[in-house]
C-alpha cells in the first residue's frame, strides 16, 4: 500500500488530487445536503412529540456528529505527521481545524434554537453541550496556535502536538463531563440496537450526514491544496499552476 | 572528518541553502562567509543538530552528528549565560554539564574578569558578557568547535588569544567552523564557504 | 555524568536562580490572594454561602495563578541560549522536561497549594474539607503543571502572552475540575470521595508520564 501511496507525498501531486477530490466530491455532497435537507424539513412526517421543532435535528445532528468526527481525524492526521514526519500531513491539521470549529458551532447554535422550544432554556449545563462547548475551544486552540507563529511551518508542527494532546483528552473530556446528570435526551440512532426513530424521518438524516461527511472531506481537500499552494510557493511548479 | 551532505534547509518559504555538501578534515578551520540572512546561523545550527533540515545529514567520523553531543562547543547569538547569576555560578554550571573538571577562577582571571566574578553577569558590559561565554574554549574537550560571530564586541587584544586559541585547536587536530564579519589571518583559513543571499 | 546526577544539578540550577529573583517567586501567591479577597467582596460577607463556594474559588485562583507564572517556565533559558545547550549536551530532552517540572512546582505551586489555607478564615472554611482540598489541590497543580509545560514550550518563540496559554490549558483541564469538586461535594455531604481523588490522581500520574515526551518535543522544535 506504501508504494502506491507514496507518490502522492509529493506536494505537486498530492495538490492535483485533493483539487480532483474537491471536484468530484462537492458535487455530490451538494447534491446529498440538498437532498436529505428537503426531505428532512419538508416531506418528512413530523414528531408526535417535539412537532415540527424536531426537524431542526437534520442540521443539528450530523454537524454535531462530524464535529466530532473531524477532530477525531485531525488528531490522527496530526500523529502520523509528528511519527512519520510526513509535512503534508501537518497541512492538513490546519485544513481541518476551522471546519471542525464551523461544523461545531452549528451544532452548538443548532442546539440552543432546539433546546428553548424543548427544555425551556437556550443552554443546560447538560453533558453534551458542554463537551460539544469544551470541543469548539480546543479547535480554536489548535487554530490560534498556528497563528501564533510568523513561520508556518513551526505553526503547523506546534498544532499537531496540540491536536494530539486534545486526542488523547477529548474521551476523558467526554466521560468526566458525563458524571454530571444528563438532561439531553438519550441517543437515538445506535449501531447495535434498533433504531427508535422511525425510517420516514431516519432516511433524510442518513443521508444529512452522509452527505456532510463529503462536504468535510471536500472542503478539507479544498484548504489542503491552497495550504500546499501557500508552503511551496517558491518552487517551479507553483509558479508554473500561477501562470 | 566532519562532512555534510546535501543539505536543504528551508525557512519562512525561502531556501535559504539547497543541496549544500561539503567536507572537512581534523585540524582544519571552515571559514563561513556571507551577506546577512543568507543563513549562516542556520547553517551552523545545523551543524550541530539544533535546526531540522527538508534534508541533509552531517557526520563527524562517521557517527551522525545528533550522537555526538559532547564531542561538540556551539557558541552562537545566545551566550546561555544566564544574566542573574554570577560569572563563576554560570561557568561552573557549564563545566557541570559538560562533565569537565575546571579551575572556574584562574579561567576566568585569564580572561580579565578577575575582580568580577561574584556579581550578576547583568551588571557586566556587552564584551565583558561575550567573555564570559567565550571561557568555554579555553577548557574544552570538545573536537568540533562551531562559533557564531565569536568576535562580536571583543576587543583586539582579545581577538589576537582567540585567534591563538583556534592555532592551538587545530593543532591538536580539532574542527572548527566560524563565521565573522572581520576577516580572519589567511594562514588560519583553510576552507572558505560563501553563501549568497537567495530570494 | 550519571541522568540522576544530572537531574540534580538542573534542580540546583533552577533553586539557585530562584534565589536571585525572589520577588518573581512571590507574585503568583499575591495574585492567589488578591483573587480570594474578589469574591467575599463581590459576593458579599454571607459565611454559609462563602464557604459552600470555597473549594471552587480556591481552584480558580490557583489556576489563574499558575496561569500567570506559566510563561516563565522556559523563557529565560530559551532567550540566554542556556536551553539550546541543554539539548545539544545529549541528555534526554524528556529528562531536561521532568527536572524543570519539579522545580517549577516546588517553586511555584507548592506556595500556592499552602497559601489555600487562607480559606479557612476568609470563607470560614471547615478545615477537614480543606484537607480535602489540599488534596485535590496537589493532584490538579501536577496536571496543570504537566499541561502548562507543553502549553509554555510550544508558545516559547511566539512572544504571544498568556491569553493563548489559556485557550490552550483551560479546555484540557475541565476533568480535573469536575472531578475534584466532585469529590469536594461527596466529603462535604460526608459520603466516600475516593474514586473520583483516585481518578485525579490517575490523570495526574498519567499527564506527568505524557507531557516531558512532548513538551521536550515541543521545545526541540521550536529551537529549529
Amino acid at each position: 500500500m506504501f508504494k502506491w501511496l507514496h507518490p502522492y507525498a509529493k506536494p505537486e501531486k498530492a495538490y492535483l488530487l485533493s483539487l480532483s477530490i474537491f471536484k468530484y466530491l462537492m458535487p455530490v455532497a451538494i447534491i446529498g445536503l440538498f437532498v436529505g435537507s428537503l426531505w428532512g424539513l419538508m416531506f418528512a412526517p413530523a414528531d408526535y412529540q417535539q412537532g415540527d421543532s424536531f426537524r431542526i435535528m437534520y442540521i443539528h445532528v450530523p454537524a454535531a456528529i462530524w464535529s466530532m468526527g473531524v477532530y477525531m481525524s485531525m488528531g490522527i492526521a496530526g500523529f502520523c505527521a509528528l511519527v512519520w514526519q510526513i509535512r503534508l500531513m501537518e497541512l492538513s491539521v490546519i485544513a481541518m481545524a476551522p471546519i471542525g470549529a464551523v461544523f461545531t458551532s452549528i451544532a452548538l447554535f443548532t442546539g440552543a434554537l432546539w433546546g428553548k422550544p424543548m427544555w425551556g432554556a437556550w443552554w443546560v449545563w447538560d453533558a453534551r453541550l458542554t463537551s460539544e462547548l469544551i470541543l469548539l475551544f480546543l479547535y480554536l486552540g489548535v487554530f490560534a496556535l498556528f497563528h501564533s507563529f510568523d513561520d508556518k511551518r513551526y505553526g503547523a508542527k506546534a498544532a499537531c502536538i496540540l491536536s494530539v494532546i486534545g486526542m488523547i483528552n477529548v474521551p476523558i473530556i467526554h466521560y468526566s463531563v458525563e458524571w454530571w446528570n444528563t438532561l439531553h435526551q438519550g441517543a437515538s440512532i445506535t449501531k447495535f440496537d434498533k433504531p427508535s426513530i422511525a425510517g420516514e424521518m431516519l432516511w433524510p438524516l442518513l443521508i444529512n450526514i452522509f452527505a456532510c461527511m463529503l462536504f468535510f472531506m471536500a472542503l478539507t481537500a479544498y484548504r489542503f491544496a491552497t495550504e500546499v499552494l501557500r508552503s511551496e510557493s517558491h518552487r517551479k511548479w507553483v509558479l508554473q499552476i500561477n501562470k | 572528518m566532519l562532512s555534510a551532505n546535501q543539505l536543504t534547509c528551508i525557512r519562512n518559504q525561502r531556501i535559504l541553502f539547497d543541496e549544500l555538501s561539503f567536507e572537512l578534515e581534523s585540524g582544519q578551520l571552515l571559514y563561513l562567509t556571507g551577506p546577512n540572512g543568507a543563513g549562516k546561523t542556520t547553517l551552523l545550527r545545523s551543524l550541530v543538530g539544533l535546526q531540522q533540515l527538508q534534508q541533509g545529514e552531517v557526520s563527524l567520523n562517521g557517527q551522525p552528528i545528533s550522537d555526538c553531543g559532547e564531542q561538540i562547543l556551539y557558541i552562537g547569538h545566545k551566550p546561555a549565560v544566564n544574566e542573574w547569576l554570577s560569572a563563576r555560578q554560570n561557568l561552573a554550571h557549564w563545566f557541570e554539564l559538560t562533565q569537565q573538571q575546571a579551575d572556574c577562577e584562574l579561567l576566568l582571571q585569564k580572561v580579565g574578569l578577575g575582580g568580577l566574578m561574584d556579581i550578576p553577569v547583568k551588571f557586566l558590559s556587552a564584551g565583558q558578557k561575550r567573555r564570559v561565554a567565550l571561557v568555554r574554549m579555553w577548557q574544552s574537550d570538545a573536537k568540533l568547535w562551531v562559533l557564531d560571530e565569536p568576535f562580536t564586541s571583543i576587543d583586539i587584544k582579545g581577538v589576537e588569544v582567540l585567534t591563538s586559541l583556534f592555532e592551538k585547536h587545530k593543532k591538536n587536530g580539532g574542527y572548527i567552523v566560524v563565521t565573522s564579519h572581520q576577516t580572519l589571518p589567511d594562514e588560519l583559513v583553510d576552507k572558505n564557504l560563501h553563501l549568497t543571499y537567495r530570494f | 555524568m550519571s541522568y540522576s546526577n544530572f537531574f540534580y544539578q538542573m534542580l540546583k540550577r533552577d533553586l539557585q536562580l530562584a534565589k536571585t529573583q525572589k520577588h518573581e517567586l512571590g507574585l503568583p501567591v499575591l495574585f492567589f490572594i488578591l483573587v480570594l479577597i474578589l469574591f467575599p467582596i463581590a459576593i458579599g460577607p454571607e459565611g454559609g454561602l462563602l464557604a459552600r463556594l470555597a473549594p471552587s474559588v480556591g481552584w480558580i485562583a490557583v489556576i489563574l495563578a499558575i496561569l500567570i507564572a506559566l510563561p516563565r517556565m522556559f523563557a529565560e533559558d530559551y532567550e540566554n541560549g542556556w536551553l539550546e545547550q541543554l539539548f545539544l549536551s545529549g541528555y534526554p530532552g524528556s529528562l531536561i522536561v521532568t527536572a524543570r517540572l519539579v522545580s517549577f512546582w516546588l517553586l511555584y505551586c507548592l506556595p500556592l497549594i499552602l497559601s489555600s489555607f487562607l480559606l479557612v478564615p476568609f470563607f470560614s472554611f471547615d478545615l477537614g474539607l480543606w484537607w480535602i482540598l489540599l488534596q485535590t489541590l496537589i493532584c490538579g497543580s501536577i496536571l496543570m503543571t504537566c499541561l502548562g509545560s507543553l502549553a509554555s514550550a510550544l508558545l516559547v518563540s511566539s512572544r504571544k502572552g498568556s491569553g493563548v496559554m489559556a485557550l490552550l490549558i483551560v479546555p484540557l483541564l475541565i476533568p480535573a475540575v469536575i472531578f475534584a469538586s466532585a469529590a469536594q461535594e461527596a466529603a462535604s455531604q460526608a459520603l466516600p470521595y475516593t474514586s473520583p481523588m483516585l481518578i485525579l490522581f490517575a490523570l495526574a500520574v498519567f499527564a506527568l508520564t505524557v507531557a516531558p515526551i512532548a513538551t521536550a518535543q515541543a521545545l526541540r522544535l521550536n529551537l529549529g
